[in-house]
């Protein structure tokens, strides 16, 4: 028999394990049910650390009673978790998009976290000597603690993270109700979750598929928490393709993705034939593909090993690995990379996302460029993508361009008659012209190319600021502009 | 009244701190997660010291003493760890030392809660009063990185700082004043 001191440190030890696995697992969910940009990682964080404040204003509300009451009712709405989130926000997203977002914002402010954050200033409040704040506060960081490792170390296996959470709540709940009936009730209900697990989170990921990203019909490949951002490998049900998402937003699988990897990464392998080259981001491994054969050697760069994993099992009809042999891989952050490795390159290929989040910002950012161009050999090239059509009217192509042309003496802008696509190849002395940039795309693709050299690209540029260390705004702008765009005006996809 | 503007004031000093060591490392170390789970789990060992080191360490002889004292090491060591960031960008040879600095940053968290129980009228007013000025801290750790890029982080807590340390002693000197602690209900 555990004494009462013993239990409520227990119990405080589990919440802490509890509240950082949700801060892993469900706010990524939750972002990637949102399309993860930064305005919506910063509002879901935000409302999970509001959710702590809602929690400690009701602490002084609960009796005993009401707060084993409280306990049934939140574990019966979290063993639900994460397919009821992702059906309710998949049902309301068909109805209203906007309604969708608010109904997730709200359930992340008051329905997340701050039931776990009654119980330490309740118990503090209530219990006589001995249980200090120091001891009672420390089990709940000391579960923190333990909960990060685990969060760090097994997010990547799909059932971990949300099994691990159920288990600690079901220790909860049960430190409150520590009755017989109680505890056959957690077991049956921790049975039934590990038992339906992989039927629920397929369905209630198709759901989302189908009901919020507009697929006919969808089946999911691969849903992992890596440290970084969920990652998703969906294949259409209709055409059978594979794509990628990243926090909910795509970064492999339309035409115009592939026609993408042509420009950013084929064109220039073809132009110089690299004895060493470089790709930052594996993402499908399709740049790979296309480099491989023409170079000497390619390093690869991929912060995160769940893309290679996933590209690795579902993309090698894209990627065709098992043929390419003069590669190595590097699970780094990109700049680290770049920052620490003595090896120069004769063309360094930039396979990133377009600047929907800091992180991602600061890789189109002239610190970058200017890292990157340091790693370049004499004649080397930099290959990038403007994230859009180049012309005055887009703000992103134009941002990213001026980074580009505020590093590089010499500069070619690639824009291929493909929506929604631009490139940029930089260097301090391009080892070819416009005119072989001309052929070599008229091979490649039938659609008409243009091609800017550098003054032309700076008179459309004009006094557009780059991404900087002293000036992120593009990220977050861009990100405003999308929620907006998505879930209140409607006018985004 | 200063009990309030107090524990709100360091919540948004805490808040504010932990956007910049993030922002900051992710910049010049590594945005990969070995910075990350480095930074989250120094600081959750750094606040757990806090709140379990032994009194002398404490300087519970005097609130103010104390609450100043950990306060000034916190910014030492965040000034430190971004003094090494600029100096050695991208060396991860120094990540010991990193994790050390940011223990001691949280470990005036730890401390703050450890220091100030007795003198709130319960436990919840201190930790929803500190929090919710941890999230105006986190708020404008972001919002001021956006407007203001690294230069914020740069200027940010030592800046804010600057009103804080008053604010402390005035809160200090008031409960001091009240000779016994406030009794919980």
């Amino acid at each position: 028999m555990i004494s009462q001191s013993h239990r409520i440190t227990a119990t405080l030890f589990l919440a802490g394990f509890c509240l950082i696995l949700l801060q892993f697992f469900m706010i990524r969910e939750i972002s990637a049910i949102l399309r993860g940009t930064e305005i919506v990682i910063l509002l879901v964080t935000v409302s999970y650390f509001a959710g702590y404040s809602i929690g400690y204003y009701l602490s002084a509300w609960f009796s005993l009673p009401g707060l084993r009451l409280l306990a049934i009712v939140f574990w019966l709405l979290h063993i639900t978790l994460p397919f009821s989130l992702r059906y309710y926000s998949a049902l309301l997203h068909e109805q209203s998009p906007g309604f969708s977002f608010a109904f997730v914002l709200f359930f992340a402010m008051f329905l997340l976290s701050s039931f776990y954050s009654i119980l330490l200033p309740w118990f503090l409040d209530r219990s006589g000597a001995g249980l200090t704040l120091a001891r009672l506060y420390g089990a709940e960081l000391a579960g923190a603690f333990f909960g990060a490792i685990f969060a760090l170390t097994m997010g990547g296996a799909p059932m971990a993270l949300p099994m691990l959470y159920q288990i600690s709540l079901a220790g909860v709940v049960y430190m409150l109700l520590p009755h017989r009936a109680m505890a056959a009730a957690l077991a049956l209900g921790l049975v039934a979750y590990g038992a339906s697990f992989q039927t629920l989170e397929r369905a209630s990921l198709e759901a989302h598929f189908i009901k919020s990203l507009h697929f006919q019909k969808a089946q999911p490949l691969m849903s992992v928490n890596s440290p970084y951002q969920k990652v998703d490998f969906v294949r259409s049900g209709l055409t059978e393709k594979t794509y990628i998402f990243l926090d909910g937003n795509m970064n492999f699988g339309s035409t115009s993705l592939e026609s993408f990897n042509t420009f950013l990464s084929l064109l220039p392998a073809r132009l110089i034939h690299p004895k060493e080259a470089l790709i930052i981001g594996a993402g499908s491994l399709q740049s790979l593909r296309n480099v491989a054969p023409l170079a000497g050697h390619v390093d690869v760069v991929e912060i995160d090993q769940a893309i290679v994993e996933g590209s690795r099992r579902f993309l090698n009809h894209i990627n065709r690995l098992e043929t390419i042999s003069n590669w190595s891989l590097t699970i780094e952050d990109a700049k680290n990379y770049l920052g620490s490795t003595a090896k120069a390159y004769d063309l360094i290929i930039v396979d990133v996302p377009a600047p929907l989040t800091i992180q991602v910002g600061l890789l189109h950012s002239v610190e970058f460029y200017s890292l990157a161009r340091s790693r370049l050999k004499p004649n080397g090239v930099l290959s990038i993508s403007l994230s859009g059509t180049f012309s005055e009217t887009a703000i992103t192509p134009r941002t990213v361009a001026a980074a580009a042309l505020a590093v590089f003496p010499q500069i070619f802008l690639v824009v291929p008659n493909i929506p929604g696509r631009s490139f940029i190849m930089a260097g301090e002395n391009i080892p070819f012209g416009q005119k072989e940039i001309e052929t070599e795309s008229a091979m490649l693709s039938p659609k008409k190319t243009t091609v800017y050299d550098k003054a032309q690209a700076q008179l459309i540029v004009g006094d557009t600021k780059p991404i900087s260390l002293s000036n992120v705004r593009h990220p977050v702008v861009r990100s405003l502009n999308l929620v907006r765009g998505r879930y209140i005006t409607g006018e985004a996809p | 009244m200063i009990h309030r503007v107090y524990a709100v004031g360091f919540g948004l000093y805490f808040g504010l701190a932990q956007t910049a060591y993030f922002f900051q490392m992710e910049i010049l170390l590594t945005a990969a997660y070995t910075g990350f789970i480095t930074a989250t789990l120094a600081w959750i060992g750094g606040a757990l010291t806090g709140l379990l080191m032994p009194r002398w360490l404490a300087g519970e002889e005097s609130l103010a003493l104390g609450l100043s004292a950990w306060h000034g090491a916190g910014l030492a060591a965040y000034y430190m760890a971004l003094a090494l960031l600029v100096w050695f960008p991208y060396d991860f040879s120094l990540l010991p030392v990193y994790c050390l600095l940011i223990m001691v940053s949280g470990a005036q968290a730890g401390h703050f809660f450890r220091a100030n129980q007795n003198y709130f009228p319960s436990a919840a007013s201190l930790f929803l009063m500190e929090n919710n000025g941890f999230i105006l801290g986190w708020l404008g750790g972001f919002g001021g990185f956006v407007a203001f890029g690294v230069g914020f982080n740069q200027v940010a807590p030592l800046a804010l700082s600057a009103p804080l340390i008053p604010i402390l002693l005035l809160y200090a000197r008031a409960c001091e004043a009240s000779h016994t602690p406030e009794t919980r209900p």
